[in-house]
């Protein structure tokens, strides 16, 4: 075990119980194991790209400079946006219940308070709820992410993928500072072009990136190493699908069209797709989620080129199957938590019944009723986990401050790497990240309009950069326009007193006196919402003990019995997700075939491209050529024509296309 | 709210069939000439919450061991030929459940106890798959079980 998660533990015993700990990173995160490690935690949304200890300028630098970091940051951000809908919802629901009950479980052990086997048998039936789920999709949601990296880009199209999009408005958001506004307008435009190149030039080069000691894309068809099964198994049936939709509607050639087309179905089928079914583990499950490519085959073209004109609300996958309209989402946000409910309704009356048995809190209003504090948790939660932690830790330097010099508010001045950053500030909020103003450096007003010669002070302050989805309530006019709107927010500490934080937004340009610059977020409910208790609880559910952690904290504070009875139900949980595993991979791969897997198929699950003789050598030209076209010498093209009628020979077809001229493309094992 | 799902109109038959034979405590043996034993599988069991596991899961094994601990029912898709464990495990709870006679001690020998009682076990398999196997073994299939064909 990692020396720091010993640490953790033993420091357990002697703080409180479930206060911010750090562990390794846990099993069920969504991930991808690059050189550059990435992931994003399901339940929280808190994101890992390696941008810790990073300004956010240094963290946009890194992403412009090294397009592996990049295609990492766009595979886990995928996963972000994968999650803004019904299924990500109920996955944070789930989890947040379970971890929050494992910590609760883990203090009553630590400290020595009474609980009994129920509390494990709670936590055991909402731990396999949640692990259902997200097993059930893994091979979806790693699929889309791995599209998102290897896709072929159609750079001269209007459309961009939704991950590339927000990465672009973070990027822009914290390039937007200078001293007027021309300046800042300048640094925004050739901030985006420079960042958009950096995002296509990821995109393309996504299939030749390393994987371990392969290219991924050869890693993903040879299915090596075996942990890739889901994100090679989820990327066939993600181009399976494009190629269903493709086939009856031009539109969907372009990727990006195809991705956001992918975004709107989760968002918009969701909902239908989870509701009224007695298990997660039964097959009949996994057909229905996987059986999108089915109803695609099956749909009439019209209804697949109506889709383009269509509202966003409607549900995709049910009007490709019956022709009918329905609103698949409510389009203003307030639906959410009856969509959670109605999909998981006895976890929901649950969790209902243990908020109504808590003492009520001095600050809930008299008329809430336990329904509606639950909603409002839960609403709550939700809210809080559209929050996308990018960079983190970055180091900042104090220059000097202006009294007043943004009246009523103070200035002062950040330097940020190269930069400096303005913040408008009270004298209370300045006391809180600076210990005695009065001794820092007092700039001129012209300062804020001028390049800032003066050297940083030692007084160095950390800061977090975040985007935000920001409910866009405007439902009274037109309800089904987005909801939601990608912003920018920072925290900004002083690693002395990281007690007292400050929330930051970016706020306009003053003209003649200031260009865009930070202030403080006012609004107590969406900076409390966003960054202090639900930030805390984001980070204990993400570190919150395993069902096995757990087990050995019982074992160890004299509970061997309770150890012992969370042990068997785990047994019986990896069973439940081993058989989920068995149901999505048959699924998908009769969905690959159209038709029923026979017994040398399943071989294709293990071995994926080794199954043909020295496709192994093929192993540059097929990353070259994953997704577009590239130019075979007459002697290359003849091994590749050799390659062909050995892959005819073992799967039924070629695995690479190439035309009379010697332009080669890979096909893959299932196109 | 669960709902039961909708089951494709030629497996009610075979279903009814399959029903019977589980609860006079015999064991239905559902031979699929079309090949949709997975489809059979995935709509029936949703509709009575049985669990499915594939002869060609690498914790086959497992998970039929486990099964066997608890009152519910079990359909065991024979994807892949039978042999080795997966043939002794069958065989062993083929024996358990002789209708002339219960013999416990080829599960014995395996490291398992008896069944549950209310355990019941249902065998999927489709006909291109039965067909590789060797003729003993599809006898002896035919022999312990109900057979029932579906076209």
């Amino acid at each position: 075990m990692p020396s720091r998660r010993r640490g953790a533990r033993q420091g357990l015993v002697d703080r409180a119980p479930v206060s911010h700990r750090r562990r390794s990173r846990p099993a069920d995160v969504l991930g991808y194991a690059f050189s550059v490690d990435g992931s994003l935690d399901p339940a929280t949304k808190l994101l890992d790209v390696g941008l810790d200890q990073h300004t956010p300028l240094q963290a946009r630098h890194t992403l412009l400079a090294e397009p592996l970091h990049m295609s990492v940051a766009i595979h886990e951000l995928t996963h972000f946006v994968s999650l803004e809908n019904a299924l990500g919802h109920v996955i944070g629901f789930l989890a947040m219940r379970a971890r929050t009950l494992a910590a609760s479980i883990e203090q009553a052990a630590v400290q020595g308070l009474p609980f009994d086997s129920s509390w494990i048998a709670l936590y055991a039936a909402w731990q396999l709820k949640y692990r259902l789920l997200l097993e059930l999709w893994r091979p979806f949601l790693e699929g889309l992410a791995v599209y998102a990296q290897v896709h072929e880009p159609d750079q001269e199209g209007d459309a961009l993928i939704e991950p590339v999009g927000i990465l672009l408005s973070w990027s822009l958001f914290i390039s937007m500072h200078g001293p007027d506004n021309v300046s800042a307008r300048k640094a925004w435009q050739s901030g985006y072009k420079q960042f958009l190149e950096a995002a296509y030039t990821a995109i393309r080069k996504g299939p030749a990136l390393r994987h371990g000691k392969e290219e991924l894309a050869v890693a993903l068809e040879f299915v090596n190493p075996a942990g890739l099964r889901p994100y090679s198994f989820g990327h066939a049936y993600i181009r399976a699908l494009q190629s269903a939709l493709a086939e009856k509607c031009e539109v969907y050639e372009s990727s990006e069209r195809f991705f956001n087309l992918v975004m709107r179905i989760l968002r918009s089928s969701t909902r239908r797709l989870l509701s009224d079914t007695s298990s997660w583990d039964q097959p009949i499950m996994t057909d229905r989620v996987y059986g999108w490519v089915d109803i695609v085959r099956q749909a009439p073209a019209s209804r697949v080129q109506a889709l383009d004109g269509q509202l966003d609300a409607v549900d995709v996958l049910h009007f490709l199957a019956t022709g009918e309209a329905e609103r698949g989402y409510d389009g203003t946000g307030r639906g959410d938590t009856t969509t959670v409910r109605q999909i998981v309704p006895q976890f929901w009356e649950e969790f209902e019944t243990a908020l109504s048995k808590q003492p009520r809190p001095a600050k809930m209003p008299p008329e809430e009723t336990p329904t509606d504090r639950a909603a409002r948790l839960v609403a709550g939660w939700m809210r809080g986990t559209m929050s996308l932690n990018l960079s983190s830790n970055g180091g900042v330097f104090v220059i000097g401050w202006i009294p007043q010099g943004l009246a009523p508010l103070n200035a002062l001045a950040l330097k940020v790497d190269d930069v400096v950053w303005w913040l408008a500030l009270t004298d209370e909020d300045l006391a809180k990240v600076v210990d005695d103003a009065v001794a820092l450096p007092q700039l001129g007003t012209a300062a804020m309009r001028e390049s800032v010669s003066a050297p940083a002070t030692a007084h160095r302050l950390l800061i977090d950069s975040y985007v935000s989805y920001e409910l866009w309530d405007q439902a009274s006019t037109s309800p089904s326009d987005p909801t939601v709107m990608p912003a920018v927010s920072f925290r900004l500490w002083n690693p002395a007193t990281a007690d007292s934080m400050l929330h930051l937004q970016i706020a306009g340009a003053r003209p003649g006196v200031i260009g865009p610059h930070l202030s403080v977020r006012t609004s107590e409910n969406q900076a409390a919402l966003q960054f202090t208790g639900l930030s805390r609880l984001r980070h204990d559910v993400r570190d919150a003990l395993s069902s096995s952690e757990l087990a050995g904290v019982l074992r160890a504070h004299a509970h061997a019995d309770l150890a012992k009875t969370l042990e068997n139900l785990l047994e019986k949980e990896e069973l439940a997700v081993a058989r989920v595993i068995a149901h999505v991979e048959r699924s998908i791969l009769a969905t690959l075939l159209q038709r029923v897997p026979s017994d040398e198929d399943l071989e294709l699950l293990e071995r994926g491209l080794s199954v043909v003789p020295d496709a192994r050598k093929f192993g540059p030209l097929i990353a070259a050529t994953y997704s577009m076209f590239a130019w075979a010498d007459a002697s290359l093209a003849a091994h590749v024509r050799r390659l062909n009628a050995s892959a005819t020979a073992v799967l039924g077809k070629p695995v690479f296309e190439i035309d009379d001229r010697g332009f080669v493309r890979y096909r893959g094992l299932w196109a | 709210m669960s709902k039961t799902p909708e089951i494709d109109s030629n497996f009610l038959e075979p279903l009814e069939s399959a029903m019977l034979n589980l609860e006079t405590g015999n064991i239905p043996l559902i031979v699929f000439a079309g090949g949709n034993s997975r489809r059979f599988a995935a709509q029936v069991a949703a509709a009575i919450n049985a669990t499915v596991v594939y002869v060609s899961q690498k914790d086959f094994e497992a998970q039929f061991r486990a099964s066997l601990k608890e009152e519910h029912a079990l359909f065991v898709v024979i994807d892949q030929t039978l042999a080795g464990r997966s043939l002794d495990l069958l065989n062993g709870y083929l024996a358990a459940r002789d209708v002339m006679g219960a013999d416990n001690s080829k599960l014995a020998a395996l490291g398992i106890a008896p069944p549950a009682a209310g355990h019941q076990l249902a065998i999927l398999v489709d006909k291109a798959v039965l067909a590789k196997h060797a003729m003993a073994i599809q006898q002896h299939l035919a022999e312990f079980c109900s057979v029932t064909g579906v076209a």
